[in-house]
């Protein structure tokens, strides 16, 4: 039995490992960008790994997987800090954000991902990550999420009229 | 799709190409790999020791047939070393559910849990660990903001401002996530927490606290009026209440267990910790500008309990930026450690914005280092013996920006001076190790990728019987106590609980035990 036991847990290292090296860098990238933080986002891409490893038996697409784990973790850590940040604006009487970009012309300089994401309702946050970040397709993010296929584009659809209206205004 | 939809799409589409574009590339090195691997088997091996140790209340309960009931054994809990449960993990789609349900957090115990209170009133100060959840950096002006809600403002020889706390809810929120404990002795602890049930979609602190020891925990306040988010508690009534969001410098003293805060003056732009006990406080707090980085002008304060006005006892320590300082007791000695700002920065005195000091006579005397150590990674005072204290440093002969091996280091003498140290351990880039120390000879050591404990002051490290089944990456602090106390808290952004608790060790750190704070 330990023999069997020995030879399950090198089994899923193995395929673990496999994942690890094909994803491991982009999926830690990606957390940068958002967390900001390069030793956060190892940590948190980290995390998500070990929890694969955790549940490696009944993740069928680890790619998806992954990248739902790390944009939860992330929105956890958003959320954290997030109402930090509330709490000491309404302790203080109101202090603005000091990391809001100055507007330009490259979308990407005026706007950070994570300011585009939170503009939108919560329902909204993670399909978009998913979606648009992390170019996952409607399908996986459904699967992932545990919605519909049809649930997922209204999401989408709903999010890109509200994201575009956030574009237009700081262009 | 008509055009203004199509015209939306693309412009989504851009936005996120572009910033797809600029993902970094980090490296899938075989460090990271042997990192995961490593906190996995460990977490297996948490779960096996939890099943066992379930196991055995379980047979001891029946043996012990119905003479006896031991609180902890009831219903399903699954015994004092359960380990954080998978299934609480709100952050992997496995067990989330859909990523717009806000996580709920069900307790995996039902039972009540061990008692953790020492029965000394006094507690440490927290190790962060690096960057996972660091207060948001705004630069914020010096000293002097108060609340402006509640709050009665003093004229020249006016009362200290008062601020009453706000409502407590009924019962603590799913939600609730502890950052900071506070043992008051007598089996009466207090923790604060974040929330966000309830709470319009901002961030709510609130105060809780038990009589009995950590069996039951029942909300107190609302600390959000206070703008507090930390305190240290000499009694059931008396504490200290601080903020940890970079740029407050607000200091507050409750005398009703944390119903009501008045003011303290202080002129501080950031505390950093405080620590009190028998009639003594401990302040580290910096008065000079706050930035990302830290804030210049760290100070110690040291004077009595119950002092309103403490600007007269304020002490210059050095001016350069620091950054997570932290204030502990060995025995009746008080101690300050700033730590450097990052790995591998070079051994030398304050001035570079770190260090040791031991405070005295109300002013802080700087500690040199140990001569060879080479890269300061973690430091710890013993909380139950004068003059004692441990610094881990890199061993020699490494590059300080790629440290793997580290070792501990030992004074009896407050820091006058230092011995040699023992076995090492693998210390990998030299970041996230935490230490804890309870007397002259145990000294705990969490790093990224192990527990280890000394019996012997740090000259040999074995794992713990039951270990913590957390690394540092999932804590934001540990803290020794007396009476062979040590106190974990998780960091729940990392850990992904999704169950408001802190794990605690009352035999010096060889075994390990959750403390919940729900039923």
């Amino acid at each position: 039995m330990a023999q069997s036991s020995t030879r399950a847990a090198t089994a899923v290292e193995a395929g673990v490992r496999e994942v690890y090296l094909a994803h491991y860098g982009r999926l830690s990238g990606w957390a940068t960008t958002l967390v900001g933080d390069r030793g956060l986002a190892h940590d948190v891409a980290t995390e998500a790994f070990v929890r694969l490893m955790r549940h490696w038996d009944t993740v069928d697409d680890p790619r998806p997987w992954l990248y739902t784990t790390t944009a939860n973790l992330v929105r956890d850590h958003w959320r954290k800090r997030g109402r930090e940040a509330a709490a000491y604006e309404r302790f203080q009487g109101g202090v603005t954000d000091p990391d809001v970009a100055a507007p330009g012309a490259d979308p990407a300089d005026v706007l950070s991902v994570r300011q585009a994401v939170e503009s939108l309702p919560e329902r909204m946050r993670i399909p978009v990550l998913l979606y648009y970040f992390a170019d996952l397709s409607v399908a996986q993010v459904a699967r992932e999420i545990g919605k519909s296929d049809g649930a997922v584009k209204r999401d989408l659809y709903d999010a890109r009229a509200l994201l575009a209206k956030t574009l237009e205004g700081t262009r | 799709m008509n055009r203004h939809e199509r015209d939306d799409e693309r412009a989504v589409e851009e936005f996120f190409a572009a910033h797809r574009d600029r993902v970094p590339e980090e490296p899938a090195d075989e460090v990271t790999w042997q990192r995961i691997k490593d906190r996995h088997r460990r977490e297996a091996r948490g779960s096996r020791w939890g099943t066992v140790a379930g196991l055995g209340i379980a047979a001891a309960a029946m043996a012990i047939g119905t003479y006896v009931v031991w609180p902890q054994i009831s219903g399903t809990v699954p015994g004092p070393a359960a380990p954080v449960d998978a299934a609480s993990d709100t952050s992997d789609p496995a067990s989330s559910g859909p990523a717009d349900s806000v996580p709920t957090g069900a307790a995996p115990t039902t039972g009540a849990v061990p008692p953790t209170a020492s029965s000394t009133a006094r507690a440490t100060g927290t190790a962060e660990p690096t960057g996972t959840d660091q207060p948001t950096g705004t630069d914020q002006p010096t000293g002097t903001d108060q609340p402006t809600d509640g709050v009665t403002a003093p004229g020249p020889d006016a009362p200290a401002a008062s601020v009453a706390a706000g409502e407590a809810p009924d019962a603590l929120p799913s939600d609730f996530a502890v950052v900071g404990t506070s043992d008051a002795g007598g089996g009466q602890l207090f923790a604060t927490g974040t929330h966000e049930a309830d709470c319009e979609g901002t961030l709510c602190v609130l105060l809780a606290a038990s009589t009995d020891g950590g069996l039951t925990w029942y909300p107190v306040a609302d600390l959000v009026p206070v703008g507090i988010s930390q305190v240290e508690f000499l009694d059931a009534q008396t504490g200290y209440g601080w903020a940890d969001a970079r740029g407050s410098g607000a200091l507050y003293l409750t005398d009703d267990g944390g119903l009501t805060w008045t003011s303290v003056t202080l002129g501080a732009s950031q505390v950093w910790d405080v620590q009190a006990q028998d009639d003594r406080v401990v302040v580290a707090a910096s008065t000079g500008e706050c930035g990302e980085a830290g804030c210049a002008g760290l100070v110690v304060v040291d004077a009595a309990v119950g002092d309103l006005d403490l600007t007269d006892h304020v002490a210059q320590v050095i001016d350069p930026v620091v950054e997570g300082v932290q204030v502990q007791w060995a025995g009746a000695g008080a101690y300050l450690w700033a730590p450097p700002p990052e790995p591998g920065t070079a051994p030398g005195s304050g001035a570079e914005g770190w260090g040791t000091w031991r405070v005295q006579d109300g002013r802080a005397e700087t500690l040199a280092e140990p001569l060879d150590c080479s890269t300061p990674l973690a430091f710890a005072a013993a909380a139950d013996t004068d003059g004692q204290i441990f610094t881990a440093c890199a061993l020699p002969g490494q590059d300080p920006a790629s440290v793997s091996d580290a070792g501990v280091w030992r004074s009896t003498t407050g820091g006058r001076t230092w011995g040699s140290p023992g076995g090492s351990f693998a210390a990998l880039s030299g970041d996230g190790v935490l230490m804890a120390s309870t007397d002259a000879d145990h000294v705990l050591v969490v790093t990224r990728d192990e527990v280890l404990l000394s019996d012997d002051g740090g000259m040999s490290w074995h794992e713990p019987s039951t270990p913590l089944p957390l690394t540092s990456p999932s804590l934001l602090s540990l803290t020794a106590e007396p009476g062979g106390v040590l106190v974990a808290v998780v960091d729940d952004t990392v850990a992904g609980t999704g169950s408001p608790g802190y794990w605690t060790s009352t035999d010096r750190g060889e075994t390990w035990e959750r403390v919940d704070l729900l039923p």
